[in-house]
């Protein structure tokens, strides 16, 4: 880069400035600048540059761009002040929406070999081994927390952070069950972290459910780091159809837990069919009638839920050729038919 | 090309400014480059003159500014093109320079700039030893070794045997 004056400037624009300028111009991207450098260079050399301190701005959006793992290892021990930054819900929460998402996925065969990382960027599929080994089962994960189950004592459950290989054991279940069913979810507004899962209560009469009793199951929620033990979610108030849904799979949308009836769906004509919804900022269950193609005058229906990170989206095959895919924002609990598909037979003749 | 104007000055035309460093020296910068910086575009809505005194900016911080100005002004260049001479303009530079560079963009406010070099910044200071940042930095170790030490205990689960580089 050049300067073109000094002093008090009177540049007097003409053919020959423009000219320069334009010359200026398509320097700055070559030579020029290198010899800027240089001599840069050289003036530095014995002056160690003293920056009193960056202001906090800069700081924050220099750190937000440091990965996990080295905040956790070096970054956030500079000292006291870097240290605050970090912890705060607001540079975590920026943090977090900087970090790339992916998909984890875990080799059941062998739960003790790394686990392994997908993720989209700029268009391309990145596969990437995590440098953490776990030897208990992945069962949810929500903003790169993982909840984990302890396959040899079904009773723990785990929340681990794999970047910083941090780990917590959760309270102990007051319930002695087998079900291995539990989500993880964020509660935006608390800013809190609740973990979901479903039990039944056996009472110890193991008779009855060979003899095909229908049993109950319940949920329990745990505020993560505030609870120090279980609570069980209400579910008074639902209908029994409604709280049968509960043996089913949990899965989340955010800040929502979900059960549904995934699969095959035999239902006498017209009977309503439900979603259940538990927001985890509120703890409230709700049911959220489900749907039917034709009006309902089918009696077999296929249904897949799919969550869509802030809503659900539902496939529901009517016939062997045509299937309907419906949309639910859990805040609002309405369905949205986005379109029906139909396949079109080309019998060959 | 600037068109000559006997009558009146640029200003009608609006083609140029010139900016001057703290050190004294004076760039000529087309105005679709200076824009770019919204601090530079405010001033030179409020007033006419052509010149703008930057005091906290030194010659070479303010030169690599704008070639970085000029190159996303040009609208010949592709976004890809203007994408890998960011990649170009930050790789190879010194901490310190970068530093200085990313002050720069927050007085001028080039939001994009400032990304960029923050983003190198913080690709520079992964693998690096505390001690490394704090030099760096210029920071003084405000934790008793007895207070980072029990930091790293609460807060540890396993540690892998990554090495951290201090230089």
């Amino acid at each position: 880069m050049r300067a073109v004056g000094r002093g008090p400037l009177r540049v007097r624009y003409s053919e020959t400035v423009g000219s320069l300028m334009d010359g200026i111009l398509m320097d700055t991207h070559s030579n020029t600048l290198r010899t800027i450098e240089e001599e840069g260079n050289s003036e530095m050399a014995g002056d160690k540059t003293n920056i009193d301190s960056l202001p906090d701005d800069i700081l924050f959006d220099i750190l937000l761009r440091i990965p996990a793992q080295d905040i956790y290892n070096s970054t956030r021990l500079v000292c006291r002040k870097w240290y605050h930054m970090i912890h705060a819900h607001n540079f975590i929460n920026a943090h977090l929406h900087h970090s790339t998402c992916g998909l984890l996925i875990q080799n059941l065969r062998n739960i003790t070999s790394y686990p392994n990382f997908v993720a989209m960027r700029q268009g391309r599929i990145e596969i990437s081994k995590l440098s953490y080994k776990s030897n208990h089962r992945f069962l949810s994960s929500c903003n790169g927390l993982v909840l984990e189950l302890d396959d040899l004592n079904r009773n723990a459950l785990y929340i681990t952070n794999p970047t910083t290989k941090q780990r917590s054991a959760l309270p102990t279940f007051f319930a002695d069950t087998t079900f291995d069913r539990a989500v993880i979810a964020y509660a935006a507004t608390s800013m809190k972290y609740k973990v979901v899962r479903t039990f039944y209560l056996t009472n110890g009469n193991t008779d009855q459910l060979e003899q095909g009793y229908v049993e109950i199951a319940y949920a329990a929620i745990l505020t993560v780091g505030v609870d120090k033990s279980w609570r069980c979610v209400n579910i008074e108030h639902l209908s029994l159809a409604a709280k049968e849904l509960l043996v089913n799979n949990l899965f989340t949308t955010e800040g929502f837990v979900h059960w549904a009836q995934n699969g095959n769906v035999i239902v006498s004509k017209g009977e309503p069919q439900y979603v259940l919804t538990l927001n985890v900022e509120t703890e409230i269950i709700t049911e959220i009638s489900v749907p039917l193609c034709h009006d309902g005058k089918l009696s077999y229906y296929l249904y897949h839920y799919f969550s869509m990170g802030s809503y659900i989206s539902l496939l529901i095959s009517c016939n062997y050729f045509s299937f309907e895919v419906w949309e639910m924002k859990p805040e609002t609990g309405e369905w949205t038919k986005m379109r029906t598909l139909t396949w079109k037979l080309n019998i060959a003749r | 090309m600037v068109t000559t104007d006997e009558k009146g000055p640029l200003t009608a035309k609006k083609k140029s400014v010139i900016i001057r460093s703290c050190d004294g020296d004076e760039f000529l910068v087309s105005e679709s480059a200076a824009v770019l910086s919204t601090s530079l575009k405010k001033i030179l809505e409020e007033k006419e003159d052509r010149l703008i005194h930057l005091s906290d900016i030194d010659n070479k911080t303010l030169a690599m500014v704008i070639a970085y100005l000029s190159t996303h002004a040009d609208d010949g260049l592709s976004d890809d093109l203007k994408r890998s001479f960011d990649q170009e303009f930050v790789s190879g530079k010194e901490f310190d320079v970068l530093k200085y560079l990313v002050l720069a963009t927050d007085t001028l406010q080039v939001t994009c700039l400032c990304y960029t070099v923050a983003k190198k910044m913080a690709d520079i200071m992964k693998n690096k030893l505390v001690e490394w940042v704090r030099r760096e930095f210029d920071i003084q170790n405000d934790y008793t070794p007895e207070a980072e030490a029990e930091i790293r205990r609460l807060d540890a689960w396993a540690w892998d045997d990554r090495q951290l580089e201090d230089d």
